[in-house]
């Protein structure tokens, strides 16, 4: 008997031509991936877990250059057959991600990292805001499809359950927090922070974007070193996915006269790795956030962390750090940061305190939950 | 109590951190209270900050305030005959008044109370006003917002059906007729299961192919394994074939003919008016939709030069028995092309000469077999089986020579 053979398809009109056997694979499915995005990153430690099971791949609509090693086009997704799991990490809407699932017969795990509100880039972004709403409209379409849901905090569960899931399994990323800090820190970077840095300074690792607040600590840094009197500077990190914004912010800083706040935009690994080296501490007051990889990454480097009780943050956390409540003034995130600077009693307690929380959270083995859960409903 | 610098809090007993918030809540107060922080330093640091960003101010709760303020103003304003000034200029002018205040006090006191209870309407109508406005702008906002998410979500829904009409219109089109169908078997094991070996057929059309002696350049479209290109490539005629088929065109082009990949319609849209001299369609017509098969005659008719030939053969309709053997073998088969259609498109597109020639005669072992006898009875039911064998047994293919 000949085996079934499908024919692998390049999308939309238009054969690629090789044969290939249908196999059993357990694929990935992101709207976009960027490198240093966390739910690529969250997708590609995923791929490694399952592929100790099945075969593997992460599939994207949309894929920022630095990615294309990893990621494979969406309309590469050939396997035809009902065999195989199909495991979605929502995020933004996305008409055409949408209408794939749909078209699919394939079993679906959803992978929730949050949806940000779409309030923060109304009148801002209104393109943007509308793909945030959609999203979370088509994460109520795709309900009736999906045979698992996986949530990344506690937070994230509600949100779903709110929408009308139920059994949300809160299984929190599985990321390697200690990856970071045992990259080769750039020598370069270091040199450069210890003898041009005669100052503390403080490292927000983050996009540059409105629900995460760089303003509010730029307007805390103008505060504490007006104010204050405080020599310290701040480090921003991250893509500026949102040129208008990122360059209110950069207008913010410029106008401020706050030559001690830097704004840096992505950089490599190797670079972060030798800013968390140096960093006096890690600050952020994001209002919103799923999970948040980056508070777990400083306490790797034992930098005593600094945060606001939002959204998912309390829970990944936990006692590992300074929090401060969900409604914050410019002038109490200065003074917070005026103490934690100059306090090295208070530090020292914070980084004994982050040290605990790691210990803690790695005991959990994320991928072993995510493997048993995908097991339940293979 | 200003902060001393670099403390160090540490008595090796952990930090009771939300005391220490408690105390940073404390001494913002304290700064705020000695002016050491700028009354307005939060709103001035926002609104700098929303000028750069360029967002809509959030709400008037200022000019809310100011109109409670002058309410309040409104409402403790008293009207009282003491506030109505006496002084004059005259010399004693004072005293004038003062007597005729006390002598009008009745009159006057009872203008000023209407006016107090007046001013007291004015005042609460002024305050609803104010309250109207607000909810007004509160439910036009929530309305406005829930009408453009509203909005929003529609044109979701229309952009995620119109995604899903391009996906089911992709694979649509490759169902439909004319495109091959998507057959993971190849189509030259398919040929030769169902057609014979190469050699066979190379026998078969060797007469056709001298049709094309002097038509160069020839296009074969739909060359399968290559076998008339072969021929005519024999008989010393140029000859480039098209093929939908992926395996096919390399297995062509590993053999050193000169090939590439595409449908036939296709083809010949792109080819130069009155630049070819011969056309072949070996088997082919009849894997095309209806609408293909129009397009097909036309686009020959554009793209021979005078005297250029289609030389086409596929399976007769006429016969049938060829329902039963060949024509629903192939699962690409869209329809079988009459000859007299054929015949009449190659007409009205000016072709100066059609020839139709049937040609695959049933083998007689599979005809009706004649009664013996010549009586007239046996006559007639012979004559009658003639008839039927006719209709059943006609020619299985023809194919058709068309002269531009």
């Amino acid at each position: 008997m000949i085996a079934p053979v499908q024919r692998e398809r390049a999308g939309i009109g238009g054969y690629r031509g090789a044969y290939r056997p249908r196999e059993f694979g357990i694929h990935q499915i992101l709207a976009a991936a960027a490198p240093g995005d966390a739910i690529t990153n969250a997708a590609l430690e995923y791929r490694d877990v399952l592929r100790r099971v099945a075969p593997s791949d992460v599939f994207a609509r949309h894929i920022a250059p630095g990615a294309a090693a990893d990621v494979k086009p969406l309309s590469d997704y050939g396997a035809d057959g009902t065999q195989g799991l199909l495991v979605y990490h929502a995020s933004i809407g996305e008409p055409a991600v949408s209408a794939f699932l749909q078209s699919r017969t394939e079993p679906l795990v959803l992978v929730y990292h949050n949806i940000t509100p779409a309030k923060y880039f109304r009148g801002l972004d209104d393109t943007f805001a509308e793909l945030l709403v959609l999203g979370r409209y088509e994460l109520e379409q795709l309900r009736p499809r999906v045979v698992l849901t996986i949530a990344a905090s506690h937070f994230n569960a509600a949100e779903l359950e709110a929408l009308g899931y139920r059994d949300v399994r809160v299984i929190p990323p599985v990321v390697n927090p200690f990856r970071l800090a045992r990259t080769l820190p750039d020598g370069a970077t270091l040199t450069y922070l210890d003898r041009e840095f005669n100052e503390p300074f403080l490292l927000f690792v983050g996009q540059l974007l409105p629900h995460k607040r760089p303003d509010l600590l730029v307007k805390a840094m103008h505060t504490a070193s007006t104010y204050l009197g405080l020599q310290a500077r701040l480090l921003l990190v991250g893509q500026n996915r949102f040129a208008p914004y990122a360059d209110a912010i950069t207008a913010q800083v410029r106008e401020l006269n706050l030559d001690q706040v830097h704004i840096l935009g992505a950089v490599p690994d190797d670079r972060l790795a030798a800013m968390f080296r140096r960093a006096t501490a890690f600050v952020t007051v994001s209002e919103h956030e799923g999970f948040c990889v980056p508070l777990l990454e400083a306490l790797a480097f034992d930098v005593p962390v600094l945060a606001r009780a939002c959204a998912a943050i309390p829970e990944t956390l936990g006692d590992g750090g300074f929090l401060l409540p969900e409604r914050v003034t410019a002038e109490l995130v200065a003074e917070a940061i005026d103490c934690i600077v100059r306090d090295s009693g208070l530090r020292r307690d914070l980084v004994a305190r982050g040290r605990h929380r790691l210990r803690e959270l790695t005991q959990f083995d994320a991928s072993i939950a995510m493997l048993e859960a995908i097991g339940e409903v293979v | 109590m200003p902060p001393d610098p670099n403390r160090d809090s540490a008595s090796g007993e952990p930090v009771d951190l939300d005391s220490v918030i408690a105390e940073l809540k404390a001494r913002i107060e304290e700064r705020r209270r000695a002016g050491d922080y700028p009354e307005d330093l939060e709103e001035t640091l926002d609104e700098h900050f929303d000028r750069l960003v360029g967002v809509r101010p959030r709400s008037t709760p200022a000019l809310h305030s100011e109109l409670q303020a002058a309410l309040r103003e409104l409402s403790t304003q008293r009207f009282t005959r003491a506030r109505i000034d006496p002084s004059s200029n005259l010399p004693a002018g004072s005293l004038v008044h003062r007597a005729m205040g006390r002598a009008l006090s009745r009159q006057v006191d009872g203008v000023l109370r209407q006016i107090e209870e007046q001013n007291l309407l004015v005042t609460r109508a002024i305050a609803l006003l104010g309250e109207i406005a607000a909810t007004i702008g509160n439910e036009f906002d929530t309305k406005v917002l829930q009408q453009l998410d509203d909005l929003q979500v529609r044109l979701a829904e229309q952009a995620r059906d119109v995604t899903r009409l391009e996906f089911g219109v992709a694979e649509a089109r490759e169902r439909i007729p004319g495109c091959a169908v998507d057959s993971w078997y190849g189509q030259d094991h398919f040929t030769a299961f169902f057609r014979g070996e190469s050699d066979d057929l190379r026998a078969r059309y060797t007469e056709l192919a001298k049709e094309l002696i002097g038509c160069d350049p020839v296009v074969d479209l739909g060359f399968g394994r290559g076998e008339f290109m072969e021929l005519l490539a024999e008989l010393g005629v140029r000859v480039r074939g098209v093929e939908p088929d992926e395996q096919l065109v390399l297995s062509a082009r590993s053999r050193g003919l000169d090939v590439e990949q595409g449908s036939a319609v296709e083809y010949l849209q792109n080819v130069e008016p009155g630049s070819l001299g011969g056309i072949v369609m070996i088997q082919v017509i009849e894997h095309l939709s209806p609408q293909h098969v129009i397009d097909f005659v036309e686009l020959a008719a554009d793209t021979l030069r005078p005297g250029g030939k289609v030389v086409l053969e596929t399976v007769n309709p006429a016969s049938l028995y060829t329902y039963a053997h060949a024509f629903w073998v192939d699962p690409d088969h869209v329809r079988p092309v009459h000859p007299g259609f054929l015949e009449f498109l190659f007409r009205e597109a000016e072709f100066s000469r059609i020839a139709i020639e049937y040609r695959s005669p049933v083998a007689d072992s599979e005809r009706l077999v004649a009664l013996p006898g010549d009586d007239a009875q046996t006559a007639l039911i012979n004559e009658n089986f003639d008839r039927i064998g006719a209709l059943l047994f006609g020619a299985q293919d023809y194919a058709v020579i068309a002269t531009r």
